[in-house]
């Protein structure tokens, strides 16, 4: 090992201790701005803090899966031993654990039976849904979903808005997201859909799903059986992971995405809108999704201020002020409906 | 410390033994030893087990029998749904490997907890295990939340030194890796299937 390392070591150390500071601060429902900027600020001092930040964060998620000792916890083998301090959590944990049920248990004790439910989120609101069989759905603001499962399927159908789907692995059951302009069919794997009045937008973080004008679950393994033919069903088509696509019946556009542009994308999950330099116009589209107000940039030349933010989805109020503080901008409230962005003087 | 971890660590080739009443395969042997373990001390972060040893014997017993039982029945299921099940073959296998993966993984969380100071794991099985927040846990602790946001960040970094020093990556621990190799392996399989 040379002198540089050495010298180096306590200083990474300290950004590393940070970076987990950070990661643990910033896991919270309601970050204020303030937080967020001081966290850019710290986060922008040099490419090692930017990558710890990231490690860290991503640490810090991974402990998450701690959770799943709930999950055991609440099996028949450990149940015998029960306790005041046991009963107080086995509500939650029997749901938990019907959740972990991976494929195979799902297989033999759930064989044929249905389930079938709705969920609306209203403006500014967010769900998360774990479905009976593992996977999990987040529904952004302002949509509308029913999922249906029966023996042979797992059918969603979703009518308006946006959602993120992991999907549970479960090789006899397709699971296939319908909507008005086309179905994604998957297996296992990661991806959203938002469906508008003009097209569907489907992006793909991990796995691989087939797009369809019409609904593929009788019949799912056409996909594969078309594919080991190499000669895919001409309705069909196969959307990668890394890769976004546009569709109307039929595709209108398939471009890969780059990994930092699918995480940006995909922020809304966490709860953050993130804008890394895009002008105020698209900043102002973004946050109209999660409220009923209308924002209206009165001046033209802001139209094309640049903004690199993160807000707290779903609360207008405090992304109104973040906006202000991070991109300089004067915030007029023309009535409870009406809000308008002028430039500060 | 753990009692559950401690009794497992003396008692493991006793566990050993009963499983292998059931199972001959040394992984799948292995598979359930961990298994025993891990649900012993999950049970164990909910409420004191006063008899660490037997309460491992016990949940080794029903846990070689339920899994057993088990298998019988999705043998079955997979005769019914056999034309399906070829298509897929490869992911099924995939499902299986995974769900190996995310037990190790855990098998690991678990000593990492275990090598925490006793602050630092209360801490983090308040927040991460029990769900609570940091101003609960403050409120709870009767500490200020950047007291309680400071144990959690040491907790991670010491969770985090000791995947490191086990010779393992800590990134496969993070929550996009997990993800990834999911994915990785199931490609993997895709395309040895082609070939």
């Amino acid at each position: 090992m040379n002198n540089t390392n050495i010298t180096l070591l306590p200083r990474f150390q300290e950004i590393e201790r940070e970076a987990a500071l950070w990661a643990v601060r910033l896991d919270r429902e309601d970050v204020p701005a303030d937080l967020f900027l001081e966290f850019e600020q710290w986060r922008n001092q040099s490419a090692q803090h930017r990558e710890a930040a990231e490690r860290f964060k991503d640490f810090w998620a991974g402990t998450a899966d701690l959770d799943l000792f709930n999950d055991l916890a609440g099996t028949n083998a450990a149940s015998h031993e029960g306790s005041r301090r046991w009963r107080r959590f086995a509500p939650a944990m029997i749901a938990a654990s019907f959740a972990a049920c991976g494929a195979f248990v799902y297989m033999a004790l759930f064989a044929g039976a249905g389930f079938e439910q709705a969920y609306r989120t209203a403006v500014g609101e967010q769900q998360t849904i774990d479905l009976p069989d593992g996977s999990r759905i987040i529904l952004n603001t302002n949509s509308a979903l029913e999922a249906e499962f029966t023996a042979k399927a797992r059918i969603i159908r979703l009518t308006e808005g946006e959602a993120y789907f992991e999907v549970a692995k479960n090789p006899t059951k397709p699971f296939s997201v319908e909507t008005e302009k086309g179905t994604v069919t998957a297996v296992g794997t990661a991806f959203s859909v938002r469906v508008s009045s003009a097209e569907m937008n489907v992006l793909v973080s991990e796995g691989r799903v087939a797009l369809s004008s019409e609904p593929l679950y009788a019949g799912a393994s056409r996909i594969l059986s078309a594919q080991n033919q190499k000669q895919p069903h001409s309705d069909i088509v196969e959307v990668d992971a890394g890769q976004a696509a546009v569709y109307d019946r039929q595709v209108r556009e398939i471009k890969d995405v780059a990994e930092k542009e699918i995480e940006h994308q995909l922020d809304w999950q966490d709860g953050l809108l993130a804008f890394h330099g895009e002008p105020l116009s698209e900043v102002v589209a973004a946050i109209s999704h999660y409220t009923d107000a209308t924002i209206e940039i009165a001046d033209p030349s802001l139209a094309e201020h640049r903004v690199v933010a993160y807000y707290q989805v779903g609360k207008i109020e405090p992304m109104l002020e973040a906006l202000k503080l991070s991109a300089n901008v004067k915030v007029e409230r023309i009535d409870g409906r009406h809000v308008r962005l002028t430039q500060e003087d | 410390m753990s009692q559950v971890f401690k009794a497992f660590l003396k008692h493991k080739p006793v566990i050993r033994r009963i499983v292998g009443k059931y199972r001959s395969n040394p992984s799948d042997i292995e598979e359930l030893v961990q298994e025993t373990f891990l649900r012993a001390y999950a049970a164990e972060l909910k409420a004191e087990i006063r008899q660490p040893e037997k309460f491992l014997y016990r949940i080794a017993k029903n846990l070689s029998i339920s899994r057993a039982i088990r298998k019988e029945n999705s043998t079955t299921q997979f005769v019914g749904e056999l034309s399906e099940m070829e298509v897929f073959a490869d992911d099924g296998q995939v499902s299986q490997e995974d769900h190996l993966d995310a037990r190790q993984r855990l098998a690991v969380f678990a000593e990492a907890l275990e090598s925490l100071s006793p602050e630092l794991r209360e801490t983090l099985i308040m927040r991460r295990i029990e769900g609570l927040t940091v101003p609960k846990i403050a409120m709870r602790l009767d500490l200020s939340v950047s007291a309680i946001e400071k144990r959690l960040a040491k907790a991670i970094v010491d969770c985090y030194a000791y995947i490191r020093g086990k010779g393992l990556d800590p990134a496969d621990f993070g929550a996009k890796k997990i993800i990834r190799m999911k994915v990785a392996s199931r490609r993997v399989a895709t395309k040895s299937d082609k070939k």
